[in-house]
């Protein structure tokens, strides 16, 4: 396959200054490095020298220059440290965690985009009907609600008072299951959600995406061209207007992984589903900040490969992104 | 031009071309207009408008709406209703010093990219691509986790991922503007560089201007709320986000009928002020910008 070159570097670049963001944050902004590593939860005092003693032994008495290359080889090796409120190291927990997170973003991102995709092409079609308006005003307005509160919602209807549905968590705790089937059935209502929170809250942008792109395609010679030959008016809306209207909304997909993963993790906070957005806030919440870089990270560079994937596949699709 | 004296009556078509109309605000957003004036006399007033001190714990806790506590009372014993008054002020304050933020870097950047081209242009440009890249909410935990919550380092985060997509608006309409005829005799006119930027590019950049403004300040109470909501941000002082966090924080709440009262209010400031700034948006873009109203 052969991949955009010029995409690729701006990846690159991107993904270089995150690291090092990364890297940078924590000892350029106020605040003592050394404090944040002491667990404060046992309420530890430390002298001078023993202040000394950790300076060395995370190397932060070296240049900055002299961190930066170690920080480097740490990380190509696959260490992020140890976190200090688990006392696991970092890669692993994180990467127990990303699993629940993609599961919940991936899916969502799909069938709100296909959703966004039907509602939009339909609206666009007939703009000004009364359909159009419908959809508009109500995909609007759920666009504007918090993700937070529309997840409180969903789970105070199919949560509390029709009791269809688990409140939290990504499994039953403790549970034991008598097959494999009862076991992702369990995953699958815990998935329910979360999901439908993320995929109505990302509704509307894909939505209105759609509806514009159509109507701009529909003002194009080659529609004209197609009624005028005799298409019928459904070749015209799915062969001519559909496809051609398509490419802005795949466009736009690779921003919407970022905007869905900012989505995930207030709606992983709410649901305490275990995905990487929640190990992050417990991460900020624990003060455990080796696993804040760790968590930060690993979502950042995810996001950012998901998009470089997602970006290649749309130079495959329609070259003159390129 | 007096807005305000032109009623659109309701019987007239729907004329959009016509000279009246385009100096008419849209009703969407006056209604914006008039949601947001309604916020903002509330935040200024809060202190008098408060029944209660909302930090101050001494009724009972739970209480259901009564005279003395209109929403009642949350988990500690505090005022509902006093709480999402004094929590207004959080929302307007981001919503009022973000977008002047973001709208007065943007329009640096934007116009020097615009305006200069070439390299600068392009270097301005890429710097934009690289910002939206990142996932912002990500790093803006990273840094709020390093830089403390106060509401300066809020307004400085909400700030640094803001400014990117108005810049690159900005930079698009400068573009379009910079070869106009009437900027060219302005230049052959013996105008300096920033003579035609101040007297004849930014008057130009107006609604631009607006529309990045209102969908800024749309986009801060969502975010803030969002952020203060799964825990980043100024602890001591009271926002629409933090009550919603410690109303589904609470167990209870779950259990019984509290919500009604707790959350729904508190959620229902949150999407009335960032639909008020998305109307106004809308609305005042088709006001100012007639080419869009066809």
């Amino acid at each position: 396959m052969k991949l955009h070159f010029a995409k690729l570097f701006t990846y690159l670049f991107t993904l270089w200054l995150t690291v090092t963001l990364n890297f940078l944050v924590p000892r350029l902004l106020p605040g003592d490095p050394i404090l944040s590593l002491i667990d404060a939860s046992d309420g530890a005092s430390y002298d001078e020298a023993v202040r000394k003693q950790l300076e060395s032994y995370h190397g932060l008495d070296q240049p900055l220059g002299v961190q930066y290359v170690h920080y480097w080889q740490n990380l190509l090796r696959g260490d992020l440290g140890d976190s200090i409120s688990f006392r696991k190291p970092v890669s692993e927990l994180v990467l127990a965690r990303l699993p629940w997170t993609l599961g919940l973003v991936l899916p969502s991102l799909v069938i709100s985009s296909l959703i966004g995709l039907v509602a939009g092409t339909h609206a666009g079609w007939r703009r000004g009907s009364s359909v159009d308006r419908s959809l508009t005003v109500i995909l609007i307005s759920l666009w504007n609600l918090p993700a937070f509160f529309i997840g409180f919602v969903l789970i105070m209807l199919f949560g509390v008072y029709l009791q269809w549905l688990p409140l939290s968590g990504a499994v039953t705790r403790f549970a034991q299951f008598d097959s494999i089937g009862a076991q992702v059935l369990d995953m699958f209502k815990h998935w329910l959600l979360p999901a439908a929170t993320l995929i109505i809250s990302t509704i509307g942008g894909r939505f209105l995406l759609m509806r514009n792109s159509m109507s701009v395609v529909l003002g194009q010679e080659y529609v004209l061209a197609a009624r005028a030959k005799g298409v019928t008016e459904n070749n015209v809306k799915y062969r001519h207007a559909m496809r051609n209207a398509l490419l802005p909304f795949f466009t736009a997909f690779s921003t919407q992984v970022g905007l869905a993963v900012t989505g995930a993790t207030i709606i992983e906070s709410l649901f305490v589903y275990p995905g990487m957005g929640l190990l992050l806030l417990e991460a900020v919440n624990t003060r455990d900040y080796p696993l804040v870089q760790g968590a930060f990270l690993v979502i950042s560079v995810t996001v950012l490969t998901v998009n470089l994937i997602a970006e290649q596949v749309m130079v495959k699709i329609d070259p003159r992104i390129a | 031009m007096t807005p305000e004296s032109h009623k659109p009556s309701p019987t007239s078509p729907p004329t959009k071309q016509t000279q009246t109309a385009k100096n008419v605000i849209p009703p969407i957003a006056r209604l914006g207009i008039g949601l947001w004036l309604f916020f903002l006399l509330v935040a200024l007033g809060a202190d008098y408008l408060a029944p209660h001190d909302p930090y101050l714990a001494k009724a009972r806790p739970l209480l259901p709406p009564s005279g003395e506590h209109w929403l009642g009372t949350n988990d500690v014993g505090q005022d509902i209703f006093s709480e999402i008054i004094v929590g207004a002020r959080m929302s307007l304050l981001v919503a009022t010093v973000t977008p002047s933020i973001v709208v007065t870097i943007a329009l640096l950047v934007g116009i020097t990219a615009g305006y200069a081209g070439g390299s600068i242009d392009i270097l301005l440009m890429r710097m934009v691509d690289v910002m939206l890249a990142i996932p912002s909410l990500p790093l803006m935990i990273l840094i709020a986790a390093y830089s403390g919550s106060g509401t300066l380092q809020l307004i400085a985060i909400l700030s640094l991922f803001a400014w990117e997509i108005p810049s690159r608006l900005i930079r698009n309409e400068v573009l379009s503007v910079r070869n106009l005829m009437y900027v060219q005799a302005a230049h052959a006119l013996g105008c300096t560089p920033l003579q035609v930027i101040w007297r004849h590019i930014i008057p130009a950049l107006l609604p631009v201007l607006i529309t990045s403004f209102a969908s800024q300040a749309s986009r801060a109470v969502f975010l803030e709320a969002s952020l203060a909501f799964i825990g980043i941000g100024d602890p001591t002082s009271k926002s629409w986000g933090a009550m919603m966090r410690a109303a589904t924080g609470f167990r209870g709440i779950w259990y019984g009928i509290n919500w009604v009262w707790w959350v729904l209010p508190t959620a229902a400031c949150i999407s009335l002020l960032v639909l008020a700034f998305s109307f106004i948006g809308q609305g005042l873009e088709r006001w100012a910008n007639p080419r869009l109203s066809k």
